[in-house]
């Protein structure tokens, strides 16, 4: 049986969105609605984290090797930079999907500065410059590389739900590697 | 500026990971407390985060990583559904077995329990090995050394981690400069 490896990657990429967004979900009904609830998942939530994790590196691969012939230098430090750093602040928790802080802080801001500085230097600039570089490139479709790059800056924001709209683009992106279509936007070219 | 083959990059990925891991083998022979970066309690705030124990054995896990991605993904056409299992399973063992700690990359016992680090890493490795043995993607003699080094990583004794590290840093270096050595390295199929 032969697989399509590109196909594969779309799917790691696609079901990484899919699980962060739960993961959001998941997380804004322990913080609002019944803190209570992490006791029944507490047994599954490392599995998950560590599941979560490697979809998450797997989709980063999905998403950038099929395009690294175009997305140049850029590309391939911010593959290296967004790969390091999805496995230094992911695959702990799967409702706490990333190493940083959930809220504003309340004691010293070493501890909240020192977290987010390493997140944000790490998995968002890295994330961000892939983004820019396949913006630049054309690799996929304008729109989902757009929501993509804001997804990952509100990602560094202390706020519920704030990887949803990266989910939402990383689901997208996988979901176009995956059928082979690139909805309506004209300007997709793999151009590999 | 354009990235021609990518593969070449993860051949160097590979080839480095080797190479890296092959000198963590030979610092870990040195008696204990006479390297220079382990460090511990408050020179780790000198130091930052992880200390440079820690930074090296990051990057000697994403090297890990992205070398199995750079052997696996140009033949994974070829090699069929046991390499992509292979794969998975590897790609999850190295995430869970390598940990960030240069001098002791493998969290093995007495640090993680030993049926973790063999039915992960291990068995991931020997399916990858085993379907680019049968898919005859890279030469045999290569292979044959990285299944045998996966292996021998379950075995408690120095320097274990040698012959895995020069086998990944073999393929490494034969998908980096694009060579085969004596033997014939067949086309990806893609």
């Amino acid at each position: 049986m032969r697989l399509d490896p590109v196909r594969l990657g779309g799917l790691a990429a696609l079901l990484a969105g899919i699980l962060l967004f739960v993961s959001e979900l998941v997380r804004l009904y322990i913080d609002f609605f019944d803190p209570g609830a992490y006791q029944s998942v507490f047994i599954i939530d490392g599995y998950l984290g560590v599941l979560l994790g490697v979809l998450l590196q797997l989709g980063l691969v999905g998403l950038y090797v099929p395009r690294a012939n175009v997305v140049g230098v850029l590309g391939a430090v911010g593959f290296f930079l967004a790969f390091t750093g999805a496995w230094l602040t992911t695959g702990i928790s799967f409702v706490d999907a990333f190493a940083k802080p959930s809220s504003l802080p309340e004691g010293e801001p070493e501890e909240f500065l020192g977290p987010i500085a390493r997140f944000g230097l790490s998995f968002v600039l890295g994330w961000l410059l892939i983004g820019v570089a396949m913006l630049r490139s054309r690799a996929y479709p304008r729109s989902d590389v757009t929501l993509l790059i804001a997804g990952v800056l509100i990602l560094l924001l202390p706020l519920p739900l704030s990887g949803a709209v990266f989910a939402a683009a990383l689901a997208w992106i996988g979901y176009i590697l995956f059928t082979g279509r690139s909805g309506r936007d004209a300007s997709y070219s793999s151009r590999v | 500026m354009r990235i021609e083959n990518a593969a070449r990059l993860g051949g160097l990925a590979a080839l480095l990971a080797g190479g890296l891991l092959i000198i963590s083998e030979l610092l870990r022979l040195l008696p204990s407390g006479s390297l220079p970066f382990e460090l511990s309690g408050s020179e780790l705030a000198i130091y930052g985060w992880l200390g440079i124990d820690g930074y090296l054995g990051v990057l000697l896990a994403v090297l890990v990583q992205l070398g199995l991605v750079a052997l696996y993904a140009p033949q994974a056409r070829a090699a069929g559904v046991i390499g992509a299992v292979g794969f998975f399973i590897a790609f999850i063992g190295s995430r869970l077995a390598v940990g960030p700690s240069f001098i002791n990359p493998f969290i093995e016992p007495p640090f993680g329990p030993l049926v973790v680090f063999a039915v992960s890493f291990v068995l991931g490795w020997v399916l990858v090995g085993v379907a680019m043995l049968r898919a005859q993607a890279y030469p045999r003699s290569a292979v044959v050394l990285l299944i045998a080094g996966a292996l021998i990583l379950l075995l408690p004794l120095p320097l274990s981690g040698a012959v895995f590290a020069a086998a990944l840093a073999w393929i490494g270096y034969i998908l980096f400069t694009g060579r085969s050595g004596g033997e014939a390295l067949r086309p990806a199929h893609a």
